[in-house]
């Protein structure tokens, strides 16, 4: 085989592989025309190189003419996919020069298969044979073509393009780019110089040689291969550090409790961070779709988050997440967590849960911690009023066991009074209910550590209050008196905590009547609407009032300024109040005494039927 | 003086325990009458004589020992039978100390509340009739004159006839007039009849006052 056919198919293989490998790249890949526009700009060189393989050996001047206008349309198409790409590769701002330049070379086209002998040769007199790389190889003789500077000035123009796309590459100062611009931009220039320069030199007859383009093809073909191979390295290197730094994010997500989640909406699935998945229950590889991920959220959030994912996946933007889990081992977890979805073609929904369980847990024990301490306050407190309890029960008792004894002398006598006996048991009955109920008032009191919010009606709570601490009031000397607007009003709260909250401003307001030893001894709860939709509600004394320096103070845990007690009652008021919703004060303004006042928010009014 | 049956007033706050009460009463076959408040008993008692007071001790506005201070400031002298439904001692002590018949628990057996109550009007029958004994005795020392009330003094105190007529610069025949006139208009034969008579007027009690009021 001779020197010439090796290494024509040798540049043509060569940039059929890379022209192939690119093409692939870009099918695959799709991100940028660069790599389409090499591709065809190879397969061009290939053709290119085939041209001039039969033009070399062709028989007769009509053949080489054929030939060459052929050889002429893979030059053309060589050097307009070479300007695209240039344009593509080098990031080259919007313009018309690529369209320009490939009008122009299209034009070039046009005239060079009009012309019999295309555009080198007006006429091609003789073909002359001439012994090269070793083998015989047929030039043609005749007169050089009336469009050939059209051509050359295509050559100039591409020249140029890629040139000012190198130079502009270079310019922007980003190591990618100036790697680009020297490696590549370089190649093609020398590739397409000593293009021109040799297809100038032979046509105008200065150097008499066969045209040989192919060959040169190698050049851009190993600047290609060169970038190709350092971009392998690169994304080599690039994959180690994306793993590195996945285990690194991994790690510290484990130490946050975080986790990561990716939904495809194409193919409804998910993929789970580790973690996450196992605690949801789904074994390692398990496809799970949003169906099967719902399906592990507690049931009281499932509705929510469900409406929040259709919502996030037809609209779009970003999304917050708070929900429960119940995890594989019967335990409940607790996540808040954000997500976010560009809609698109292929596009995937992101998003990061965090792992709250433990927070939560905290504030269940704070709230269950609080109730401890309500209700050790509460029975400390029912211990003061032990003996007006006493009474309050001794009553219904006492009277019970007068009409019973009435009851019997009148049933000793010959004629008993049946309608007097009647009422006796009338009012033995009721009075057993009284009874009953002051029990039942105490044990709820006494027993209740859990907390439980339902519609109550403050008003009868005041009544309830005011019923149980009317002995006290009376043993004593105190008058306790309430004035509540008519009508009931509904708070949604904890009954037995508002009663405590009650109780205790009275039993303060008491405490302070004594200990001051006033002289009018009175207290009052009033209670009214407010327009806002809240319940103001005022505990007031007639003793000396708080000084207007402790008005701060007073609610402090610990705080007392009386010679017993703890000095939390009026803490936990306030605890209990916040938690309802409301808000709880010292108000020195509102007279001689001190006045404890109190919000709560009301249950919107039923509507009248 | 009021020959009607004696009247136990009941006063107590709670409606159910005051009608209780008097419906034991009642059928015990005592007269009864009830009143919601201390003051509503104070208002109604106008001069009731005959009976006693049964009365809770606490009360809302007038208590029961406030009760006990207004009937002694009006000259009630009916006893006090007190009910509580829990006693604490300090309250007991001033209750008693204030003259308080008896002090009975709400709870206590009805035999124990009727003992105190007939024990209460039992006691203010015999107010009533050492009263009208004083009232009495006290009309038969006004009819004596201002002269023989002097020598009845000095007579009681053991001063001889002698004694007498030299403290008061008269003659002791005069004493001697006196003391017949003393001894006709008191009815009394002796010496030791006379000074058991004034014991029992009071003339001759520790306090200074020297002459019976009359009642």
């Amino acid at each position: 085989m001779d020197l010439l056919t090796v290494i024509l198919s040798m540049s043509a293989s060569a940039a059929l592989t890379l022209g192939l490998v690119y093409f692939i790249v870009w099918l695959r890949q799709g991100a940028s025309p660069a790599n389409l526009w090499f591709a065809i700009a190879s397969l061009s060189g290939v053709g290119l190189a085939a041209a001039e393989f039969i033009m070399l050996q062709a028989p007769s001047a009509a053949a080489y003419g054929d030939a060459q206008r052929w050889g002429q349309l893979a030059l053309v198409s060589v050097l307009g996919s070479l300007t695209w790409f240039a344009h593509f590769y080098f990031r080259v701002k919007r313009g018309p020069w690529p369209w320009l330049i490939c009008g122009w070379l299209g034009l070039v086209l046009a005239i060079s298969f009009a012309e019999p002998y295309g555009i080198h040769y007006q006429e091609i007199t003789a073909l002359v044979s001439r012994e090269m790389l070793g083998q015989t190889l047929q030039v043609a003789v005749g007169t050089p073509g009336r469009w050939r500077r059209l051509g050359e000035i295509g050559a100039a123009m591409v020249i140029c393009f890629v040139l000012y796309a190198a130079i502009s590459a270079w310019r922007r100062n980003d190591y990618r780019d100036r790697s680009r611009a020297l490696v590549v931009g370089l190649a093609l220039s020398v590739f397409l110089i000593v293009l021109a320069s040799q297809l100038f030199l032979v046509n105008t007859g200065r150097v008499d040689s066969a045209i040989l383009l192919g060959p040169l093809f190698m050049i851009l073909v190993v600047a290609m291969a060169y970038k190709l191979g350092v971009e392998l390295l690169l994304s080599s290197r690039l994959t180690t550090e994306l793993d590195e730094s996945r285990e690194r994010l991994a790690l510290a997500a484990d130490a946050a409790h975080l986790d990561f989640w990716e939904y495809d909406p194409a193919r409804d699935r998910f993929w789970i961070s580790e973690r996450l998945l196992h605690l949801a229950g789904f074994a390692p590889g398990q496809p799970v779709t949003l169906a099967a991920w719902l399906d592990r959220i507690h049931p009281d959030d499932r509705r929510e988050i469900a409406e929040k994912a259709a919502r996030l996946l037809k609209q779009g933007g970003r999304e917050t997440f708070e929900y429960r889990i119940h995890s594989a081992d019967e335990e409940i977890h607790w996540f808040a967590g954000r997500a976010r979805y560009l809609p698109g073609r292929g596009a995937n929904a992101y998003g990061i849960n965090l792992d709250v369980t433990e927070e939560h847990q905290r504030v269940h024990e704070l709230g269950q911690l609080q109730r401890q301490l309500a209700h050790a306050s509460r029975v400390a407190m029912l211990g003061q009023l032990a003996s007006a309890l006493a009474h309050e029960l001794n009553q219904p008792l006492g009277a019970i066991l007068r009409n019973t004894e009435a009851a019997q002398l009148l049933l000793a006598s010959a004629y008993p009074d049946q309608g007097q006996l009647r009422a006796i048991l009338e009012d033995i009955l009721r009075d057993d209910r009284r009874a009953g109920e002051v029990i039942s008032r105490l044990r709820r009191l006494f027993n209740q550590q859990t907390s439980e919010y339902r519609p109550v009606d403050f008003m009868a709570l005041v009544d309830d209050v005011t019923a149980l601490l009317r002995s006290e009031a009376t043993m004593r000397r105190i008058s306790l008196s309430k004035e509540l607007e008519p009508g009931a009003a509904i708070v949604h709260g904890d009954p037995i905590h508002l009663q405590q909250v009650l109780m205790n401003l009275v039993i303060n307001g008491m405490d302070a009547l004594d200990a001051h030893g006033a002289n009018e001894r009175s207290v009052c709860i009033s209670a009214s609407r407010r327009d806002d939709g809240m319940l103001a509600v005022c505990v007031s004394d007639s003793g000396p009032g708080v000084s207007p320096g402790l008005v701060k103070s007073i609610f402090e845990p610990f705080y007392t300024t009386k010679s017993t007690g703890m000095g939390v009652g009026l803490s936990i008021c306030r605890t209990i109040i916040e938690s309802h919703g409301g808000k709880i004060w010292v108000d020195t303004q509102a007279g001689p005494g001190s006045a404890f006042r109190f919000t709560l928010p009301l249950e919107p009014a039923p509507l009248p039927s | 003086m009021n020959a009607s049956l004696p009247v136990v007033f009941v006063v107590d706050d709670d409606d159910a325990s005051l009608r209780a009460t008097a419906r034991l009463l009642e059928a015990s076959g005592l007269s009864v009458r009830t009143y919601a408040c201390a003051e509503d008993l104070l208002a109604g008692l106008d001069d009731a004589r005959r009976g006693c007071i049964v009365s809770d001790l606490q009360m809302p506005g007038l208590g029961g020992l406030e009760l006990q201070e207004a009937l002694v400031a009006a000259g009630c002298r009916l006893p006090l039978v007190f009910l509580t439904g829990h006693a604490n001692i300090p309250s007991s002590v001033r209750a008693m100390r204030g003259g308080a018949e008896d002090f009975i628990e709400k709870l206590a057996p009805a035999a124990e509340l009727l003992a105190a109550v007939y024990r209460a009007l039992r006691r203010n029958e015999h107010d009533l009739v050492e009263q009208g004994r004083r009232t009495a005795l006290g009309a038969r020392f006004a009819r004596l004159t201002p002269r023989e009330h002097e020598v009845l003094l000095m007579v009681v105190h053991g001063r001889l006839n002698k004694q007498i007529a030299g403290d008061l610069g008269i003659h002791e025949r005069t004493v001697k007039l006196h003391r017949t006139a003393i001894t006709t208009k008191l009815g009394v034969h002796s010496v030791a009849e006379l000074t058991s008579l004034c014991h029992e007027a009071g003339l001759l009690e520790p306090d200074d006052r020297t002459y019976p009021k009359g009642q």
